[in-house]
């Protein structure tokens, strides 16, 4: 395992090639392997792009959707980039943001009564528990069994799924209404919204502070250092009297917890209750998210907001440039393709050099 | 950190923030309903295009009405039940569409969100009850669509002439949850096989999914085991199951939804067909001829949205029991005959309503 | 006419100078040493030779014809063999197969395993080694695995070959051997290239010597006119004073005691009924060959593994069999590991991160559960300048320095927090003679100051000419221990090859 840690990171950070032309270069190269694509399809490469525009930034409602579809992948990639700092592969974000949703739909719709500045932060935190202790368990199952973290995630994302799915089918069920899903939560339980018509809430500033707050452990904090050695050296890590296995377990549990916010996000500011399988995969995407700024942190923010933007231009274009939504995706995965690994983009650049040359 | 890279990320960033919104107010012209045809938007349900059921059905008549009725439509394929409220408000928002379109329960509530906040734009949902000023509301009457199966089946029973018909009196119906639409569907079902044959037995089974087709296939071969020889599915993908069992076990089947003959044409005789293109086409029509009305319409057999079909089965029915299904049919058009609500209702209007 | 002549080479990293105008040229049947400090360019050069890099300037020929060589495969096919410090073998397979592999013998299509043993067994015998091909190499020792690689360049028809610090992983019986082998080579009129920094081995065995520094020719001598100390001044460009032997002279009470140490690793026992101790003031060598316990006594008096049976005491405090290396380290129990790259250091991140590996924790550079960047950063500059580690900042990636330099991050870090004990593995290992030369200063001076030391080495000069004491270890056992000058070196020998000499006890 550990030696996929290196590979990843090895993939992602390639240090001293990445400049900013060759990170624009990617972005363009894969708009237009994107182009390419489209054409051969039978769709033009500009009315999707357009479109894609048009649904991301071309107008304010546009830009707002943007910013909505951003905040869970921003908290999704947040939880991936912290595990992988800690030496892990957390592939179980999805889980983990089903638990945390359903832990927050829970709390926020069967305890009554206390003011919003109580009952906020209780969701919040119930959402961020249960979003880490369920990770957690990978932890630990890590540590004590030596099970491979990236097996058990995957597994457990299916049980949280499923297990979840059950509880708002059955006992759960919001009984009215035929929908699959838990009754909906209190007033006092929703994040607030910036305009009454669009559904960006306050969930993309708890993402920032999230950030913000993952940034002051990381580069401040003994715990923050711990995790950092450990994920990039494990036996220096022990050598230097670090618990490891604390650590393993509490940096899945940190990871968890994020990925369990960003799925309360969903919930306080969006859904205002949990609905079976309300998630396209915005933990999944977290992996890209993550992958395009090298793990960084700080700098996913940006990169879920330009994914939020993709995510957003995919809506338009289907309605506008009867383009199937699929196809949008390919542009994503062709972007972390080129972004995550210059080292291609640089050598695609020399083939067209060295035919310059000729 | 990493102060390089960040700011390297923030730089493109931003340009790409600033290339894209240039883009996009040069490009905003790609078409936004500058023609006077009525514009109709379609959300589709998570499964999208493809899914050779609801979603082809429901774009297959949009295909028509574009021809026929020369309107233009656009649709979208949400990824997930979250994404709905979001699809419905950008094509509220967009302004450029005279009926937005929904299909299925599962975006009701969404609906209902964005119905409310443009109370200017005409919605329709089908399969679902919404009550709102500005939404027709279309369901289908799950009792009408598969009485006639039932009537089907309660006479097709006691021909022993057919290949797989047993000497039992004995009929069965598999759904995949337990829920008030499904036993609607049972009522149905029980409800036509007892006006035409008072002493069959009719068993049911309950999946609890719609995507297990080895359990549907346990349930029903057990089924056969007991003697029924004719068994309708009405449970989603765990249906094949049920037809898989047919084959093994020498019985017959029969489908729902669209015509589900062609499966397996040996065993299925018929299926409790549900017209979901007419509905959205005639939807259509009536927004065309500027009939569309809100509220809510129940959608039955007298409309042609639901029947039978016998269509694409290898199995010949007699004309006989053709002619006496269509004759019950016609009391149902006509409204001679009115259907039972529930199953504890059918004893009662069995006696009300002997055999003519 | 010259086997190999380069004249002239430079080569430039972004940023760096690694070879400036080197010439270095050798014999048919010569064996031919390259001597350097870490970074002075030696293995650049030879990379060069060896077709992995491309230099900037400056010509190649060999045997009289100039070449470009632009890869390893290039260079093989001109007779220029490397044997790398790791070993490129695959473990589950056979000698043969691993020596031919990428020149197979074939029959039609297939590998000719019969034609491949007999052709290695034909080979092995040329040269005196004594192998069976069908031996799997996961079986054989360090010092036949090296063998092995030899064999594989040899199998390629190489006539110059590279070995780079061939005897940094052997014993210095296997060293012994190596020679044996290097001479009847030479005599068969092969030319070898020896990368090395250890002067008496060059001494022992070369013809000649090359010497580089920072990159330039400083000079080619023949070992019959000159001697250690003048190649180390030599290299490093300054006098060094090497292998003095510095015996303390204020030996106090006991401050460390390990007894009844046992440890098991499953049936076996990796460590058996071990005592020692150290007094204030000196430092204790543990002499062995490699794999007999040392490794295993490293981790245990580390708290990394928990002994079966043990009593442990610092001073007057006891510490728990259960305590992990997190207690040990507050005890004052430093730990110089083995392996820097492995357990010493996180390469990829800061020097100045690395400088509070393991005391990350303490009051020092933490108030409030907040690093004091500031206090930390000033205490990283201030280990740069005290251990005079080589770097542009304390900024940059532990791992873009040198070998000497990293260990001196690690024996700054230790020595800065002024603990009681230092358990020091290796403290030396594949680093230059200058680095090599202030470490032991260090050590030392560190001694005198009254605390103690636990050097284990596999560099038995390094032991004896440091040790107060020496424990001599042989399967997991103490077989003898006692004052260093009163063991010979045939003493040593002996004893760390399981033999017994009369009066062990001394």
């Amino acid at each position: 395992m550990k030696s996929n840690v290196k590979i990843l990171d090895k993939l992602y950070a390639a240090k001293g090639i990445s400049n900013t032309i060759v990170l624009f270069l990617s972005l363009i190269l894969a708009l237009i392997v994107g182009g390419v694509f489209f054409l051969a399809n039978g769709y033009s490469p500009i009315d999707a792009y357009a479109a894609i525009f048009i649904g991301a930034f071309g107008s304010f409602p546009a830009f707002i959707m943007t910013l909505t579809q951003a905040t869970p992948l921003i908290f999704s990639g947040l939880a991936f980039a912290v595990a992988i700092r800690g030496g892990m592969l957390n592939v179980g974000t999805e889980g983990q943001l089903f638990i945390g949703a359903f832990a927050a739909a829970i709390v926020g719709a069967y305890i009554k009564g206390c003011p919003a500045y109580i009952h906020i932060p209780l969701v919040l935190l119930a959402a961020a528990i249960a979003g880490g202790l369920w990770a957690a368990l990978v932890g630990f199952l890590k540590v004590r069994f030596g099970s491979n973290e990236v097996i058990t995630t995957i597994m457990l994302n299916f049980v949280a799924i499923n297990l979840t799915g059950y509880l708002v089918n059955y006992p759960l069920k919001n009984p009215e209404g035929m929908m699959a899903q838990t009754k909906p939560i209190f007033d006092s339980a929703k994040l607030p919204r910036f305009f009454s018509q669009y559904q960006l809430s306050a969930a993309i500033l708890l993402a920032a502070l999230t950030i913000a707050v993952i940034a002051f452990i990381f580069y401040k904090t003994p715990l923050g250092y711990e995790i950092e050695v450990t994920g990039k050296n494990k036996r220096a890590a022990e050598t230097a009297g670090i618990k490891i296995d604390r650590v393993v377990i509490i940096t899945m549990f940190i990871s968890g917890a994020i990925a369990g916010l960003g799925g309360a996000g969903q919930v306080m500011g969006i859904n205002h209750s949990f609905i079976d399988g309300f998630s396209p995969g915005y933990g999944f995407e977290g992996v890209a998210v993550s992958a395009l700024v090298a793990n960084n942190p700080v700098l996913t923010f940006f990169s879920g907001i330009l994914f939020g933007a993709i995510k957003a231009g995919a809506i338009t274009v289907n309605r506008i440039a009867h383009i199937p939504m699929d196809f949008v995706f390919v542009i994503q995965a062709l972007v972390v393709i080129f972004v995550a690994s210059p080292k291609l983009v640089g050598s695609i650049l020399n083939i067209f050099k060295k035919k310059g040359d000729k | 950190m990493n102060s390089k890279i960040f700011k390297k990320v923030v730089v493109v960033f931003l340009i790409a923030v600033i290339v894209t919104s240039l883009a996009g107010c040069g490009g905003k012209s790609i078409d936004m309903g500058e023609s006077d045809a009525i514009r109709i938007g379609i959300v589709l349900t998570t499964q999208g295009l493809g899914d050779k059921n609801f979603n082809d059905m429901a774009y297959g008549a949009l295909q028509r009405a574009e021809e026929e009725l020369s309107i233009e439509f656009d649709y979208s394929e949400p990824r997930s039940n979250g994404d709905f409220e979001v699809y419905f408000r950008e094509f509220a928002q967009s302004g450029s569409y005279d009926l937005i379109l929904a299909l299925g329960y599962e975006s009701s509530e969404a609906l209902k969100k964005v119905a409310d906040e443009f109370p200017q734009q005409k919605f329709t949902i089908v399969d679902a009850k919404v009550e709102c000023e500005n939404v027709s509301s279309i369901f289908k009457n799950f009792e009408e669509q598969t009485f006639l199966s039932g009537v089907l089946a309660g006479l097709t029973t006691k021909d022993t002439s057919l290949e797989n018909i047993n000497s039992e009196n004995t009929v069965g119906i598999v759904i995949g949850a337990d829920s008030p639409l499904l036993r609607s569907a049972m009522t149905g079902f029980t409800a036509g096989v007892k006006y035409i044959n008072r002493d069959a037995e009719i068993l049911t089974g309950i999946v609890g999914s719609w995507s297990d087709p080895g359990k549907a296939k346990e349930i029903s071969t057990s089924m056969y085991e007991r003697g029924a020889d004719i068994i309708l599915q009405a449970a989603g993908g765990s249906g094949l199951g049920v037809f898989n069992a047919a084959e093994t076990a020498n019985g017959y089947a029969m489908g729902t939804g669209a015509n589900q003959n062609h499966i397996k044409p040996d065993q299925i005789i018929a299926t409790a067909t549900y017209n979901l293109p007419k509905i959205v086409f005639d939807e259509v029509k009536l927004l065309t001829e500027d009939k569309w009305e809100a509220g809510l319409h129940t959608w039955g057999i007298k409309q042609d949205a639901v029947g039978y079909s016998v269509e694409d089965s290898n199995v010949k029915l007699s004309p006989e029991i053709i002619e006496k299904v269509e004759e019950v049919k016609q009391l149902v058009v006509s409204d001679e005959l009115s259907l039972p609500k529930t199953l504890e209702d059918i004893d009662e209007w069995l006696k009300n309503n002997p055999v003519k | 006419m010259n086997a190999v002549e380069m004249h002239g080479i430079s080569k430039e990293f972004p940023g760096v100078k690694a070879l400036d105008n080197v010439d270095f040229s050798i014999n048919k049947g010569e064996i031919h040493a390259l001597l350097g400090e870490n970074g002075a360019g030696k293995s650049t050069l030879m990379k060069v030779l060896y077709g992995m890099h491309q230099p900037n300037m400056g010509t190649i020929s060999i045997k009289g014809k100039d070449v470009r060589i632009n890869s390893p495969i290039e260079a093989i096919k001109l007779g220029i063999g490397m044997v790398h410090q790791h070993f490129m073998l695959v473990p589950v397979l056979t000698i043969a197969e691993n020596i031919v592999a990428g020149a197979e013998p074939k029959n039609g299509l297939f590998f000719d395993l019969h034609k491949a043993i007999s052709e290695v067994d034909k080979l092995a015998k040329d040269v005196g080694f004594t192998i069976d091909p069908r031996k799997k190499v996961e079986e054989l020792s360090v010092g036949e695995r090296q063998r092995i690689e030899i064999l594989k360049a040899l199998y390629r028809g190489v006539e110059i070959l590279i070995l780079d610090e061939p005897t940094a992983v052997l014993t210095p019986l296997e060293v012994k051997e190596l020679f044996t082998t290097l001479r009847q080579l030479k005599q068969k009129g092969m030319s070898i290239i020896l990368i090395t920094h250890k002067l008496h081995e060059i001494m022992e065995v070369s013809d000649k010597v090359t010497v580089l520094r920072d990159g330039k020719t400083i000079g080619t001598v023949l070992p019959k006119d000159t001697s250690a100390n003048e190649l180390a001044n030599m290299m490093v460009g300054r006098e060094v004073k090497m292998g003095v032997k510095c015996r303390s002279t204020n030996v106090g009470d006991k401050l460390f005691e390990v007894q009844n140490l046992c440890l098991k690793n499953g049936d076996r026992f990796c460590l058996k009924d071990i005592n020692l101790y150290l007094r204030k003031g000196e430092i204790l060598g543990i002499a062995g060959v490699e794999g007999n316990g040392q490794t295993e006594l490293i981790e245990v008096l580390t708290g990394l593994r928990k002994p079966d049976k043990m009593c442990l005491k610092i001073g007057e405090h006891e510490i728990s069999n259960n305590a992990g290396a997190d207690e040990f380290i507050k005890s004052g129990i430093g730990h110089i590991p083995e392996d820097r790259g492995e357990r010493g250091l996180v390469l990829d991140m800061s020097i100045k991160n690395n400088c509070i590996l393991g005391y990350h924790r303490i009051n020092r550079f933490i108030k409030k559960g907040i690093f004091l960047n500031n206090v930390i950063g000033k205490y990283a500059r201030h280990l740069i300048k005290t251990f005079k580690i080589k770097a542009v900042n304390e900024e940059i990636h532990v791992g873009t320095l040198s070998g000497g330099n990293q260990q001196k991050v690690i024996i700054g870090r230790i020595f800065a927090q002024n603990p009681e004990v230092v358990i020091a593995a290796q403290p030396t290992r594949g680093v230059d003679v200058g680095a090599i030369e202030y470490i032991h200063h260090k050590m030392i001076e560190f001694r005198d100051e009254g605390k103690a030391i636990l050097l284990i080495s596999a560099d038995l000069d390094e032991i004896k000419s440091l040790s107060d004491r020496i424990v001599i270890l042989y399967k997991g056992c103490v077989v003898a221990q006692g004052v260093t000058d009163d063991f010979t070196d045939t003493d040593l020998g002996i004893l760390m090859t399981g033999g017994k000499i009369s009066n062990e006890e001394r």
